[in-house]
């Protein structure tokens, strides 16, 4: 890394000499040279940035999103931070929330158009869990560890809990209905689909 | 291709209007697979949002305009209302009135209705409309169109996530301060306030990411620094050369790995590289336009820089730094051209709006709501010693404007650029040797920076433009004392955080980033003497 960081202070040093000579001596070569050069930094610069933001690009030690679409929200399939599905899906829907289920109440009230209880026998979670491999986004649930000055209580989770959101059915459903587990997974699926499962 | 040209806005707008309708047809299946909302309607909203604050922010460029061109009015109009939205959102929330979208509304409103009983009383017309509005309008609600189609690049980590979408969107919910306050309230001690509140104002609009504003923020940026070069290479050279040399230096910075980076990048710094150059323009070019014994201080220059700066301070903990850091290079071009008073009062009573916020902030933190933090403690703003240190900062850089600023200015002249640099690399040299072992880990850190990912080859294109502009003899002047003074502070600031992480995140090469565009634009402008004279 070194070698390579002198010698291309090296290189610039001789540059700069070589072009103060052709500037004194011979104006139009200098121009030439230095368009010339320029131009060659321009095109590596467009290489290497094709090359490297696109299609996406992610960072040494860390997971972003660098994407040139689909970015109307700010969730992303392919993100480290996917759990932020949970606000477009909520976003303008009336939720039905798990009568048993305190815990996400206030999230779900704060993010949701309306929030309204239901009644989910064990049975119904039962069935909810053999059909586990419908839920077709599964992500860990950062936000609600992270916005501990909204969700104090959320704050003090040891373990993130995951969203799994069922969104083949999701498509012109107005109401959602949200069931929570006992380790504190989310499950969120259109009331349509529930009710296939359920009745 | 005279049609064209006389009628490059209306086609420039159906060409954008396509676009836009081609998005709406690609992104439904995407969209609607998640959202109940319509695309198009999102769509057209992410739209509205951004014309409306550029109409905001005209409206106010209008009212305060003094001597700044239509041209720059147009071209400032869209920072400008987004201070606007988060001056009078912070104003609410420190206030302790309930965060809400009317409200925020009417204090804009009588903001404007006060600028303008201002203008009245001073018995002050409004400067005339040159050119279309019609067309005028059209390029904007073309490049609004482009930006809100959702193909643009972006780059979202971490802190872009949880500290400036989720939390941002948060704050209309929670609708003040006292609501969020907690034994760890990071985001208040932490994080600055400023990108936040861009966030809640698309929140305000049902609307999940800032991106469109932030995609305009750049188009803005590059259309202000592509006019300041038109204009310094229009007094040497003929217009269309000059239009060449113009188009040349924006690709030039449109293409360095660094500036497309970390501007597409969701950050505090990038919005900081934003506000730092048009505070950089505002101050060192506007005159270009007129003559230079008018002064360059207007209302409207004053009342910006008062504005970019109150906006610096607001985005990140070492943005007042960087601030005081300008009003120190603001006060040596005001040197020329006001009385030796009005060259002490003048920057420091531009500087006292971000003055008071800072300390008033911390005020509030510390003695109102009581705010705590057990992450980053040592980099919080309440940490005392980091308030010291704030404290120190500003009473240093006041005691230079007002007490030490004349003595230097008649003993130095024209060399004072360059004494003052030397005096930045002597500290810096200090520290270095006070502390060696980090010094040496210091520097390797900034070398595996330089030559690693992220930088691609853009030290190439930097070195070459430096050796370029080295053989154009110019003067060691107060520009080059703006960029190479700006690097040395943040070296002076990062050596004393330790900081030595070798990747692209690290914080103290974000910050030095920030300067690339003010780099480009004044090796832009240096290296005019090389265009072939009219």
């Amino acid at each position: 890394m070194y070698k390579e960081f002198l010698a291309i202070i090296f290189i610039f040093i001789v540059l700069f000499f070589l072009l103060r000579f052709l500037y004194a001596h011979k104006p139009e070569t200098f121009r030439i040279v230095s368009l010339s050069l320029v131009g060659l930094t321009l095109a590596l610069n467009i290489f290497y940035n094709l090359k490297t933001f696109f299609p996406s690009f992610v960072l040494d030690n860390e997971a972003p999103l660098g994407d040139s679409k689909e970015n109307l929200f700010l969730y992303k399939a392919d993100s480290s931070f996917n759990c932020e599905v949970v606000f477009p899906v909520l976003d303008g829907r009336t939720v039905l929330l798990d009568n048993s289920d305190d815990f996400y109440e206030l999230f779900i009230n704060t993010f949701s158009k309306e929030a309204s209880a239901i009644d989910i026998s064990q049975t119904d979670r039962d069935h909810l869990a053999f059909h586990i491999s419908d839920f077709d986004i599964s992500a860990k649930l950062y936000i609600i560890n992270m916005m501990n000055y909204a969700f104090p209580r959320h704050g003090e989770v040891a373990i993130i809990p995951s969203v799994y959101v069922q969104t083949q059915d999701l498509k012109g459903e107005t109401t959602l209905v949200a069931v929570s587990d006992s380790d504190l997974n989310l499950y969120l699926m259109s009331e349509k689909y529930y009710r296939s499962i359920c009745e | 291709m005279n049609f064209c040209k006389k009628n490059a806005a209306y086609l420039m707008l159906a060409a954008s209007t396509c676009v836009f309708i081609i998005s709406i047809l690609l992104n439904r299946k995407y969209f609607e697979a998640l959202s109940i909302r319509n695309v198009g309607l999102y769509q057209l909203r992410q739209v509205l949002s951004i014309v409306c604050l550029y109409l905001v922010g005209y409206a106010f460029m209008k009212l305060i305009q003094h001597r700044l061109s239509n041209t720059l009015v147009a071209l400032l109009a869209f920072p400008s209302g987004i201070c606007l939205w988060c001056f009078m959102s912070q104003f609410l929330l420190l206030a302790e009135f309930t965060y809400r979208l009317w409200r925020v509304l009417f204090l804009i409103v009588a903001f404007l209705l006060l600028c303008y009983g201002i203008r009245r009383i001073r018995k002050q017309k409004l400067v005339k409309y040159t050119g279309s509005p019609l067309k005028h309008l059209c390029v904007v609600l073309s490049v609004a169109l482009l930006v809100s189609t959702g193909f643009s690049y972006i780059i979202l980590n971490y802190d872009s996530y949880f500290y400036f979408a989720d939390y941002g969107k948060s704050l209309p919910l929670l609708m003040s301060y006292r609501d969020i306050v907690t034994d760890n309230s990071f985001v208040l001690t932490n994080i600055g306030q400023f990108l936040p509140l861009v966030s809640s104002y698309i929140t305000y609009w049902k609307l999940d990411t800032m991106l469109p504003i932030h995609s305009f923020m750049i188009l803005n940026l590059l259309a202000l620094y592509g006019y300041g070069i038109y204009l310094y290479a229009k007094r040497k050279a003929a217009p269309k050369r000059a239009s060449y040399y113009t188009a040349l230096f924006v690709v030039l910075l449109g293409s360095c790995t660094p500036f497309f980076l970390f501007t597409n990048w969701i950050l505090s710094n990038s919005w900081i590289t934003f506000y730092l150059f048009f505070l950089f323009f505002i101050c060192f070019t506007n005159t270009l336009e007129e003559d230079e014994s008018t002064g360059i201080l207007g209302v409207d220059t004053a009342l910006l820089v008062c504005g970019y700066s109150l906006a610096i301070t607001m985005l990140r903990k070492d943005g007042f730094v960087i601030v005081c850091f300008f009003f120190l290079c603001l006060s040596i071009r005001l040197m020329k051209l006001h009385s030796y008073a009005k060259q002490s009062l003048i920057p420091a009573l531009l500087l006292a709006p971000s003055t008071l916020y800072l300390f008033y902030y911390i005020y509030y933190l510390k003695n109102v709501i009581y705010a705590q933090t057990v992450l980053a403690i040592g980099n919080s703003l309440i940490n005392e010693k980091h308030i010291k240190l704030l404290v120190l900062i500003a009473l240093m850089t006041y005691a230079y404007l007002f007490l030490l600023r004349i003595p230097m200015e008649k003993l130095c002249k024209e060399k004072l650029p360059l004494i003052l640099t030397i005096l930045m690399l002597l500290a810096l040299g200090g520290l270095c040797v006070k502390n060696r072992t980090r010094f040496i880990d210091y520097s390797d850190a900034w070398v595996r920076n330089l030559l690693g990912t992220g930088f691609g080859y853009a030290l190439l294109g930097i070195l070459l433009l430096v050796v370029l502009c080295l053989i154009a003899k110019n003067k060691y002047d107060i520009s080059s004392f703006v960029v190479f003074g700006f690097i040395i502070l943040i070296l002076l600031v990062y050596i004393n955080k330790d900081n030595k992480e070798s990747n692209i995140d690290n914080s103290g090469l974000r910050a030095i980033y920030q300067i690339i565009p003010i780099f480009y634009f004044v090796c832009a402008q240096k290296l005019t003497s090389f265009l072939k004279e009219k």
